[in-house]
């Protein structure tokens, strides 16, 4: 064999490792990027504390109030509350935490009652639960907002809701601005209807 | 002529396979949708469990949810678009095939064709080398045969890699994305299942066997850890079942049957009634069913009454 021939032979397999060198390179950076982009058990609780809804047009309510005092028999639209701000409380009478923030809703909605026509609105969903358990609670405990039964759980679905109580904020264009996990507190809902 | 027929066999090989896994929507009637798209949707409240696999309420009213979808003519893809809008992509068991979702399926096979053909190209050019150089292959025998043997090693390492590759991709994608998950969550539910039935026929031994079983292929399966733990508390271990039931906690704060375990361990072995408060509060915050609700108020109120009495005691001079 020539010295020729030895140095071309030399060159194509230094090219050729070369090449599969790259190629392994290539195929192990997908492989860290594929490893990389999996969601971790964090970044999906992270996810599934946020709603998908946030930013998006609230899903329509149509109902008529199953308590609230004066409320009780009203019809409620959440379309046509475009214009205010609206309070979508998911709640039930035998969740004891939303026992408990019921007196936060109550103050919030006595600080707007001067201003019923305009100020923030409130809407209560009562998710699985006894029509005369939701009459009597609002009975016992006040509020004079509309109520509406859900007992197939198919509102509490199209808002995405996960546990009770959970609070969804919407703004006066329709929009979902706001999700709040867990009991709600009068300063939070200000600080939520105010954007 | 010999590779237009192998051409075209797998052509038709991989025609089939496409036809066979081709998703048949239209053909099915709305309780096989309904099942199918049950099996797809995650449960919100549920740890690792589509809305078929639970019992919550909030599974269940996904599975009317979807049933009425069906029954109002709208397609697999609304569906599930509905769930995906609300809960996110986690909404759904298997992850879409787009975006970087689509990256794991289409890696394996490029990983695979890219192998194949380095393979191929190998072997071609040693057999032209072979037709072609029949005297230079004799008169350096050892250089060539050097030569060949390092080609057919690199061809072997690139398979090897491509295999590697290809199930470390699949079982990344089996934990979050990958149809896998189904199979393993099927026999998971199964082994569930097994232990609900040998707990029912009071073989409490049996049952904590099969849950482990469950737990070997779900370390973090709410259900398994939670009654196992209680299995193990009504055995007369309450701290080594509170183990398992604050790893069924850990796992998912929203699990309400291992908030139940917890509060009533606490209450009825560890005589800590704050403790036990503090679950069940957590426990009907979690819609649970109807049919517990009464039972845990009753023993939240018992708590309470335990919490006074001991607050009482612990005053000065009381």
């Amino acid at each position: 064999m020539s010295d020729s021939q030895s140095n071309s032979e030399l060159k194509s397999s230094v090219r050729r490792s070369r090449i599969i060198a790259a190629i392994v390179v290539v195929v192990l950076v997908a492989l860290v990027a594929v490893f990389a982009s999996r969601p971790s058990p964090e970044s999906r609780q992270a996810q599934n504390a946020k709603s998908a809804l946030i930013g998006k047009p609230a899903p329509q309510i149509i109902g008529q109030s199953i308590a609230g005092g004066s409320s009780n028999g009203q019809g409620v639209n959440l379309e046509q509350l475009r214009g205010r701000w609206v309070v979508v409380n998911f709640f039930a009478t035998w969740c004891q935490p939303c026992i408990e923030e019921h007196p936060e809703l109550l103050a919030f909605y006595n600080l707007h009652s001067k201003d019923k026509a305009n100020g923030p609105q409130m809407i209560s969903v009562a998710y699985q639960d006894k029509a005369s358990n939701v009459a009597d609670f609002f009975a016992r405990n006040g509020g004079e907002w509309p109520v509406l039964a859900d007992d197939s759980g198919a509102t509490a679905l199209s808002f995405g809701a996960r546990g009770l109580p959970e609070t969804f904020i919407v703004d006066p264009s329709g929009t979902i601005t706001g999700h709040i996990s867990g009991g709600v507190t009068v300063s939070v809902l200000a600080k939520e209807t105010q954007q | 002529m010999k590779r237009l027929v192998w051409l075209f066999l797998a052509v038709v090989v991989g025609l089939c396979v496409v036809v066979a896994s081709w998703p048949t929507e239209n053909g099915s009637d709305s309780a096989a949708r309904v099942s199918a798209l049950s099996h797809q949707i995650r449960c919100p409240t549920c740890a690792g469990l589509s809305v078929a696999e639970s019992e919550a309420p909030m599974a269940v009213s996904s599975r009317a949810e979807i049933a009425t979808q069906v029954k109002a003519g709208r397609s697999d893809e609304q569906i599930r678009e509905f769930f995906v809008s609300r809960y996110g992509d986690s909404a759904l068991v298997t992850a879409k095939k787009e975006g970087a979702g689509l990256l794991p399926w289409l890696l394996v096979p490029l990983v695979v064709l890219i192998a194949g053909l380095i393979v191929f190209a190998t072997v071609r050019k040693w057999r032209t080398q072979r037709e072609v150089e029949p005297q230079t292959r004799k008169s350096a025998p050892q250089f060539n045969a050097s030569k060949n043997q390092q080609r057919v090693t690199w061809a072997l390492l690139l398979g090897l890699m491509a295999v590697v590759v290809s199930v470390g991709v699949v079982s990344s994608t089996t934990d979050s994305t990958g149809g896998s998950q189904t199979d393993r969550a099927n026999r998971v539910a199964a082994f569930l299942e097994t232990a609900g039935n040998q707990t029912a026929a009071n073989k409490p031994a049996d049952a904590v066997r099969t849950y482990d079983k469950a737990l070997a292929l779900d370390p973090s399966n709410t259900t398994a850890l939670a009654y196992k733990g209680w299995l193990i508390r009504l055995a007369g271990l309450p701290d080594e079942g509170l183990i398992w039931i604050d790893r069924a906690i850990e796992a998912d704060a929203n699990y309400p049957d291992a908030r139940f375990f917890k509060g009533f361990t606490m209450l009825r072995d560890k005589n800590n009634p704050t403790e036990a408060i503090t679950q069940f509060d957590a426990f009907l915050a979690l819609n649970p069913p109807p049919g517990m609700t009464e039972a845990v108020k009753a023993a939240r109120a018992e708590a309470v009454t335990m919490q006074q009495g001991n607050q009482a005691a612990a005053k000065p001079g009381s």
